[in-house]
């Protein structure tokens, strides 16, 4: 029960229909607020499929030209430094993450720094020598291997070059630069991988593959991969040829929601006629699962099972007559004598008027096979998939509306309920769709693109009438590379 | 000129016809505009409040039916714009003490001649979850189920807010007649 209180009461007839002036400042900031607003709804409603078909070509061609740049010689000066950063202990391919660029390809640290020493790197301090020690630790012995007198044999080598360096630093700048040098392409690009460089996801990929399914990386073709970290640490311990295998198997969940629209066929011009009068546009939602491989290229195929199911309602106003024809005749008769007959007719006239609401529901079943083709930067992948469907349409509920002419004229409207027996037939669509993507994690991905589908023919259950489907629509899907098997 | 019909407003805002939402807002803005004040803490936040509410009642004027009243339509959405301004703050006033309350002076007025701005300015007074509670409970007439899921806390926490903010405008009130006897007593 409510609780009843004076001061509610007071301040309920205070102020229940209480009313203020509000500044004139509040309505131009309604407008204002709308007005961006709107503005922004309408830019957004123009200009969408434009900036969403300039992101998925533009983003990969941005790509491609950007990977396809000639490689540029960083200036020795720049290098220097980042090639000395490689100490003995420093992994492999330190230099290549500490300095260059994406897309240069590293100097070799021992002629750049000939020419000019940074002064990080002098040792002011005499009692080393560097000058004595240098020349000989380049012959590939170990520091300890070194006679202490050859460490204070004063060189001859001219002040300015790499001599200044001490025989460790010396060591380590020739392996680091030896390593430079060797540095394989597919560490180049590493910088480009999908994954961005994951030692552990590497080694469990090395750990768990055979050789007899997989292949080594190179090229380009490693930027679609999982990369090879080049600086990450603890990556100096892993194999020298690692190796991916050639292709993925995948699963992938995939909801999509559609525009749809039929084209009506069949051996039955009436039905035909009444079905493409009522039926418009209309939504469809679409659930599937798709199982597919993807190969290293970037091509991939896949086939799966999908439904997609729509209800639509169409109302129709109707306006009829009805007339009827009442004839009354009158006879004179006089001793078996007609005298006069009369014959009068009465028209009636009923107006009818009459709404019509055809509810239909249809469900579809498809299975496509899918070709598709993609790229992967970093974690983005963009890509198209087109292919060819099997589907098995069903109305699973419905009414058509059929218009009747009597032979008196009369307008009859009709109703009928549709059974499913009868409009289940079987056709052929094609379909074709943009794909873009991000790699969630090192298996999961997820992809979403617009996609256009277009009945081809109807294959079985040809019939009184049947409808060629166009769907124009966006889809999304989840996907995941299953595990590969040890063999 | 005749008087627009809600119908025809509701159609011309739909329309985007700017001379049908100003004949709305026009309407109905001096009812809303006491409304925000009652639940905002001063001026300025009720006319930030006032201009949401009224951004949204166009933006979702296409989901009012019209079988109800309109101005009762656009009252529901100031109310939840203003629950949706008091819940992004935390429900912090629940923990104030009575003695904590701040003091707001209240204009000398003798309770029977307290008009709709002294009213307005006694409510505002109330901190911002006593205030909440009473207008929603006391003017806009939902029990206390309806306000604890509005504003997401329980039934109790509305009821014991609701009792304070009473007893608050209680003392209030009594302030205020006290104020007026001295004075009129110190007249004679």
């Amino acid at each position: 029960m409510r609780e009843r209180h004076p001061i509610d009461d007071i301040f309920r007839r205070g102020l229940a229909a209480a009313e203020v002036e509000p500044p004139a400042s509040v309505w131009a900031g309604v407008l204002r607020q709308r007005a961006g607003r709107h503005r922004l709804v309408v830019v957004w409603r123009r200009f969408r499929w434009m900036g969403l078909l300039a992101l998925l070509i533009g983003a990969p061609l941005l790509w491609w030209v950007r990977t396809d740049a000639p490689a540029r010689i960083t200036p020795a000066s720049a290098q220097a430094p980042a090639a000395r950063s490689g100490s003995v202990n420093a992994p492999m391919g330190a230099s290549d993450r500490s300095s260059p660029p994406a897309g240069t390809v590293p100097v070799p640290a021992h002629a750049t720094t000939s020419s000019t020493p940074s002064s990080s790197a002098r040792i002011p301090d005499a009692t080393t020598a560097p000058e004595a020690t240098t020349n000989r630790a380049t012959d590939g012995r170990s520091p300890a291997a070194i006679a202490p007198d050859e460490r204070a044999r004063p060189s001859t080598a001219p002040v300015g070059t790499n001599n200044h360096f001490t025989a460790a630093e010396r060591i380590g700048h020739e392996r680091s630069s030896t390593r430079a040098q060797k540095v394989p392409e597919r560490e180049r690009t590493s910088s480009k991988s999908t994954f961005g460089g994951s030692a552990a996801g590497v080694l469990w990929m090395t750990d768990r593959l055979s050789v007899g399914d997989a292949e080594p990386m190179t090229g380009r073709r490693s930027a679609l991969a999982h990369g090879m970290p080049a600086a990450a640490p603890g990556a100096r311990n892993l194999p020298a040829s690692y190796v991916l295998p050639r292709a993925d198997w995948w699963l992938a969940v995939v909801a999509g929601r559609f525009d749809r629209s039929r084209l009506w066929k069949g051996s039955d011009p009436e039905l035909v006629s009444a079905r493409t009068a009522v039926e418009g546009h209309t939504g469809e939602w679409l659930w599937g699962l798709w199982a597919g491989r993807r190969w290293r290229s970037g091509t991939w195929f896949g086939a799966g099972v999908e439904h997609t199911g729509g209800r639509s309602t169409y109302e129709r106003f109707d306006q009829s007559q009805q007339v009827s024809a009442l004839v009354n005749t009158s006879i004179a008769i006089f001793e078996n004598i007609v005298l006069a007959t009369q014959s009068d007719t009465l028209f009636v006239v009923q107006e009818r008027a009459e709404t019509t609401v055809i509810n239909g529901r249809s469900s579809t079943w498809r299975v496509p096979l899918l070709l598709g083709w993609e790229r992967g930067v970093r974690r983005w992948v963009f890509g198209a998939h087109l292919g060819l469907a099997v589907e098995w349409q069903r109305m699973r509920d419905g009414y058509l509306f059929v218009e009747e002419w009597s032979e008196g004229g009369t307008v009859v409207q009709r109703t009928e309920r549709v059974r499913d027996a009868d409009r289940s037939f079987g056709l052929v669509s094609a379909q074709l769709a943009l794909d873009g993507g991000f790699q969630l994690t090192e298996h999961w991905r997820i992809t979403a693109g617009p996609v256009y589908q277009a009945g081809l023919g109807v294959v079985i259950g040809e019939g009184a009438v049947q409808a060629l489907p166009t769907r124009l629509g966006g889809q999304l899907r989840l996907s995941v590379d299953l595990p590969h098997r040890n063999r | 000129m005749r008087e627009l019909t809600e119908r025809e407003l509701v159609e011309g805002c739909l329309r985007e016809d700017r001379r049908c939402q100003e004949a709305l807002y026009k309407r109905y803005a001096r009812r809303m505009y006491a409304v925000c004040l009652r639940y905002a803490r001063h001026e300025l936040e009720a006319q930030d409040m006032m201009q949401e509410g009224f951004v949204r009642v166009f933006d979702k004027l296409g989901g009012f039916r019209q079988d109800g009243s309109l101005e009762g339509w656009v009252r529901r959405i100031m109310v939840h714009t203003a629950i949706n301004q008091y819940r992004r703050k935390s429900f912090q006033q629940e923990r104030f003490g009575l003695e904590k309350l701040p003091e707001d002076p209240v204009a000398a007025t003798a309770l029977a001649e307290l008009g709709e701005r002294e009213l307005l300015a006694l409510v505002a007074g109330l901190p911002d979850g006593y205030r909440t509670v009473f207008n929603l409970f006391a003017i806009e007439g939902y029990d206390h189920a309806e306000i604890a899921s509005m504003l997401g806390c329980g039934e109790s926490t509305s009821r014991s807010q609701l009792a304070k903010a009473r007893r608050m405008l209680q003392e209030r009130i009594h302030a205020i007649h006290l104020t007026t006897h001295e004075g009129k007593a110190s007249d004679r």
